[in-house]
C-alpha cells in the first residue's frame, strides 16, 4: 500500500506508542526515541517519529501535528 | 488430496551453539531420517526453510547446499522464506508436493544461525521482515512492533503488565523441563522489573532470544507410512494465509488477521474445533504475541487472553496447555527453525515422548507460526495417529 501524505499543517491522533530504546545501528544516536501509529484527521495512518516523545509525554488519544521530514520520514510533534 | 503424515522428527538444541549453519541443518536432517529409519536414498525431495543466511552467515543458495552435505541424491531442493514463518512454510510446500502426487517422501528442514552476528546487525537484519519503506526505515524495530501491540491491547482491554509477566514466567518454567531449550531456567516477576527497557513496555524478558538451531521433520504419504520405524503422525489440517506487512496498515493491531485467517482454514480441513486442540505450540516471539494467539486461535474471547495465561489456564496442567516446550521465548527462536520445531515438539508431545515436559491425554496438537508481525501466518493441526 502507498504510504498515507503528510505535509505542514496536518493533524492526527495517537492510537498506539512506543519508545526505542535498543536500535539498529543506523538510529542509535537518537535511541531513546518514541515512535506512535498516527490516525490521520482526514484519513489514514503512519508511523511516525515523536519529537521529545517519551513514555511520560506521549498519551494514547494524544493530539499531534506533523513537524518537519527527514531522511528516515516525517516527524510529528504533541500539541 | 492424499493423507499425509510425519515419519521422523528431530531438532538440535536451541541456543548458542559451536555448529556452523550447514552443520545445524546436516545434524536436524540426519537424525529426523534416523528416526523415521531410512536413508538419503528414500528421501525424493528437500524443503529447507531459512529466513536471512544470506546476511547473517553470507551464504544464499542454501537447499541444494544441504542436500548435498546430506548425501540426497540430486533431489529436487527449495528454500522457502516467510520471515518467521519460513520454517512452516516450508512444511506447507512440502505438504504440497506430496498432497499434488509428486513425491512419496519428502525431508523438510527449518534453520537459522544467527549469534555470530552483532545485535545490532541482527536487529537491523530481523527489521527486514517488517514494511522497510514505512515501518523500518522510519526506525522502528521488531520488539517496537509488539510494543505497538502491546499497548493497544493492554488499553483497548483495561490491561497492566501482569499479562505479558504470567507468560514469560509460565514459557521460562516450561523450558525448565524442555533438555532443546536455550533458557532452562525459571524467572521470577522480580527479575522482570530489574530487566532492562527494550521498546517500551516490552522488556528484556517480554522478547524471545536470539538463537541458533535446526529443526526436521520427514512427511510421507500415508500410502507409504508402512516403509517406515516409526507410524506416522498424521496432519489432519493445515491453513496460510497473509496480511500487509506494516501493522499501521491493518484493520487491527490488536489481533492478526492472518493468524484467525489461517486458524480457520486449518480447523475446516480437519473437522474439528478449537475446543478439541489438546495444546498449541504458539509463535511467541513476544510475551503479547502468545495472548493474541490464542485469542485468534478461538482458544479465549478477545481481551481475555491475558487473563487466561494470569489465571494458569495455559499452563502445562491447565485445560490449553500454551507452549508446554517453553515456547519462543525460552525454547529460543531462530528464525527459521521455529515453525519446524512446533511441528518437531507436537511430533514429540503426541507420541507420548515429551521427557520433562508431556502434556497429559493429548489427542491434537495445534502449531501457529507467524511471519513478521503478523503479514504471514501457518496454522497446522496433527494429530495422535495410529
Amino acid at each position: 500500500m502507498m504510504g498515507t501524505a503528510v505535509r505542514e499543517g496536518t493533524t492526527g491522533k495517537i492510537i498506539s506508542f512506543t519508545v526505542i530504546n535498543v536500535a539498529t545501528p543506523e538510529f542509535a544516536d537518537q535511541a531513546p526515541y518514541g515512535l506512535a501509529i498516527i490516525q490521520i484527521n482526514g484519513g489514514g495512518r503512519v508511523l511516525a517519529r515523536i519529537q521529545d516523545g517519551t513514555a511520560e509525554s506521549m498519551t494514547m488519544d494524544a493530539a499531534v501535528t506533523f513537524d518537519h521530514t527527514d531522511d528516515h520520514g516525517p516527524v510529528f510533534r504533541l500539541m | 488430496m492424499r493423507e499425509m503424515v510425519i515419519v521422523g522428527a528431530a531438532e538440535t538444541k536451541f541456543g548458542r551453539s559451536e555448529q556452523s549453519y550447514r552443520e545445524l541443518a546436516v545434524d536436524a536432517g540426519r537424525k529426523a531420517m534416523e528416526d523415521a529409519g531410512v536413508d538419503a536414498s528414500k528421501i525424493e525431495s528437500l524443503v529447507l526453510g531459512s529466513f536471512s543466511p544470506g546476511t547473517f552467515v553470507h551464504q544464499e543458495h542454501v537447499a541444494p547446499l544441504v542436500a548435498s552435505e546430506l548425501g540426497l541424491d540430486h533431489v529436487p531442493s527449495t528454500r522457502t522464506e516467510n520471515a518467521c514463518a519460513s520454517g512452516a512454510t516450508a512444511i506447507m510446500s512440502g505438504l504440497m508436493q506430496i498432497g499434488a502426487g509428486m513425491h512419496d517422501v519428502v525431508l523438510v528442514v527449518g534453520v537459522e544461525k544467527m549469534t555470530s552476528t552483532p545485535i545490532g546487525e541482527a536487529t537491523s537484519i530481523l527489521a527486514e521482515a517488517a514494511d522497510w519503506e514505512s515501518e523500518a526505515k522510519a526506525g522502528l524495530t521488531f520488539p517496537g512492533v509488539y510494543a505497538l501491540m502491546a499497548r493497544a491491547y493492554m488499553h483497548r482491554y483495561g490491561k497492566n503488565r501482569d499479562i505479558l509477566d504470567a507468560v514469560a514466567i509460565k514459557a521460562h518454567g516450561n523450558g525448565v523441563g524442555n533438555p532443546y531449550a536455550q533458557f532452562q531456567k525459571a524467572i521470577t516477576v522480580e527479575d522482570i522489573r530489574e530487566s532492562m527497557m527494550i521498546a517500551d513496555p516490552l522488556t528484556l524478558y517480554d522478547c524471545s532470544p536470539i538463537s541458533d538451531g535446526a529443526a526436521a521433520v520427514v512427511l510421507a504419504s500415508k500410502d507409504v507410512a508402512g516403509d517406515f520405524k516409526r507410524s506416522g503422525i498424521p496432519f489432519l489440517g493445515f491453513g496460510q494465509a497473509s496480511d500487509a506487512l506494516a501493522l499501521h496498515e491493518r484493520e487491527e493491531i490488536t489481533s492478526l488477521p492472518a493468524a484467525q485467517r489461517a486458524g480457520e482454514r486449518a480447523y475446516k480441513m480437519a473437522g474439528i474445533r478449537p475446543d478439541d486442540i489438546s495444546f498449541a505450540e504458539v509463535h511467541d516471539c513476544f510475551t503479547i504475541a502468545e495472548i493474541i494467539a490464542t485469542e485468534d486461535l478461538g482458544f479465549f474471547e478477545p481481551g481475555t487472553g491475558g487473563d487466561a495465561a494470569v489465571s494458569g489456564r495455559t499452563g502445562r496442567d491447565g485445560p490449553i496447555p500454551i507452549n508446554p516446550s517453553g515456547g519462543l521465548k525460552a525454547k529460543g527462536h531462530p528464525v527459521g527453525a521455529s515453525g519446524v520445531g512446533q511441528v518437531v515438539e507436537s511430533v514429540f508431545q503426541l507420541r507420548g515422548e515429551a521427557e520433562g515436559r508431556q502434556v497429559d491425554g493429548v489427542e491434537y496438537a495445534l502449531t501457529h507460526n507467524v511471519g513478521g508481525s503478523g503479514a504471514t501466518c501457518v496454522v497446522t493441526i496433527l494429530g495422535k495417529g495410529e
